[in-house]
């Protein structure tokens, strides 16, 4: 026997409409509500009823969103926005923030007929990453602090060990010299993620050498890399304008993947190029690579190429942070990976640079 | 006659460690640990060099360089600011410091930077 149901189709998604936070709405062409669900009459203040057949730029006069919706019908694109800010007119004080959405709807002839219009209360998340950023900040801080002493103790050590001669001893006081170093500039990324989130990294420009800074790179991940040739090749021969300790840390970070993902394998290769406009760069390794479908998310925060395999270490936010500086310098990054057959990571950066 | 130093920051730690640095390379250093009236401090102390933690408390190593860098009894002692931001160079030299030092350092460059402003 089928199976009889108290409600109809139509009452079922009624009632999934109605028991959502999500504010729903489905406008007309000319913007006016046709449906709304219960969040979305909730959270506008007006009943269900008071709402359908109203125009919606009548009921919410707003310039900035009737620009939106007309450009949406216009061009019958949808737009989304994240955390988009909202002030209420009766609480100017208190500013919320939505993710929201437009999408157009077409008929069974093709024809745009309506729209969806889709808003999500997304104030708190956002005041709960703003706290988690503000913690890693002040976390990282106060991170440093006791390094600082950690670090210049082990230096004063170091020189007094030197003074005694014992060989043991001076060559334990470097290792941990370097392995402080090491926790110095992953506290430093920690901090960096949180400046970018909160918009505050901040430059210092200067015009210098930039096959100077190649060199230095390579230098330095050829000292702690013991089985890799770090091999440059071209130059550029031309000043460039931009942070020098900024690139120099993309240029550090995207070396030290390159060793660290192509275990086993004995080469990195830094290849330095130009056009008219741009500097180029790629480094290129033999390792492990990177999942099409990955290499996008590689540049995001957090994200971290699940190595179930293998296991290697790290904080998922080097790559992250250079793609902001590169972002932030005028320029693009990008990978070309064949998984199994290593990574290419290329970056571009512009001569002159007006503004960052 | 020995140099004086000095040195303001909050973290005992540091403080210490500084101090013994500063030591042995024959300066003499006083401390302070919060930079509250640092202009009638530094004119009682009247050191030859100045190393400030930016994030001292009071009013802050930003404000405490402004505020001696504008007075003519002070603004001839050299300023070393201290920060674990790297990037608050820019901050740092634009209130009036003489040399940034990010936190944490190496002694031998805190060594040379501190020769250097008390030649």
């Amino acid at each position: 026997m089928k199976n009889k149901t108290a409600l109809s189709e139509t009452d079922i998604l009624e009632k999934m409409l109605d028991n959502t936070d999500a504010q729903l709405a489905y406008l007309d062409l000319r913007f006016n509500f046709i449906k709304v669900n219960a969040a979305y009459a909730k959270g506008s203040g007006y009943r269900k009823s008071d709402l359908i057949g109203k125009n919606h730029f009548d009921l919410f006069s707003n310039g900035e969103n009737q620009k939106i919706f007309e450009k949406v019908r216009k061009t019958g694109r949808p737009v989304k926005f994240r955390a988009r800010p909202f002030v209420y007119a009766n609480r100017p004080q208190k500013v919320t923030y939505w993710d929201w959405t437009l999408k157009p709807v077409k008929d069974g002839n093709r024809q745009l007929c309506g729209f969806v219009l889709s808003l999500i209360d997304v104030t708190e998340r956002r005041e709960l990453e703003f706290r988690k950023d503000e913690f890693i900040s002040i976390a990282s801080h106060e991170l440093k602090t006791p390094l600082t002493s950690i670090k210049a103790y082990n230096q004063i050590l170091e020189k007094i060990i030197k003074e005694i001669g014992d060989r043991r001893a001076k060559l334990y006081i470097e290792r941990t010299g370097r392995y402080i170093d090491e926790l110095s500039s992953l506290i430093t990324d920690l901090l960096d993620v949180s400046k970018i989130q909160s918009g505050k990294l901040q430059f210092n420009l200067s015009r210098f050498d930039f096959d100077e800074l190649v060199e230095n790179s390579a230098e330095e991940a050829q000292l702690t890399a013991n089985r890799h040739a770090i091999v440059v090749s071209g130059k550029i021969r031309q000043k460039i304008v931009g942070d020098r300790h900024r690139l120099q840390q993309v240029m550090n970070n995207l070396l030290n993947n390159a060793v660290k993902y192509s275990p086993g394998k004995d080469k990195v290769i830094i290849r330095v190029g130009k056009t008219d406009r741009f500097v180029k760069v790629a480094i290129k390794d033999y390792g492990i690579g990177i999942p099409k479908i990955k290499q996008k998310k590689i540049f995001e925060r957090f994200y971290r190429v699940d190595t179930t395999a293998q296991h290697f270490s790290g904080l998922g936010i080097g790559l992250y942070i250079s793609a902001e500086i590169v972002r932030r310098h005028g320029g693009k990054i990008w990978v070309v990976s064949k998984q199994g057959y290593g990574s290419t990571f290329y970056f571009t950066l512009p001569f002159g640079l007006a503004k960052i | 006659m020995r140099k004086k130093i000095l040195l303001c920051d909050d973290d005992e730690g540091v403080v210490e460690v500084v101090k013994i640095v500063l030591a042995e390379k024959g300066y003499a250093v006083e401390v302070l640990y919060e930079c509250g009236e640092i202009d009638k401090q530094v004119k009682k102390i009247k050191p030859d060099l100045i190393i400030l933690d930016l994030w001292i408390p009071e009013i802050g190593g930003e404000q405490a360089t402004r505020v001696l860098k504008a007075d003519p009894a002070t603004r001839n002692i050299p300023i070393i600011i201290l920060s674990a931001h790297h990037d608050t160079e820019k901050l740092a030299k634009a209130v009036g410091a003489d040399a940034f030092l990010k936190k944490p350092f190496d002694i031998t460059v805190l060594e040379n930077i501190v020769g250097k402003h008390l030649r």
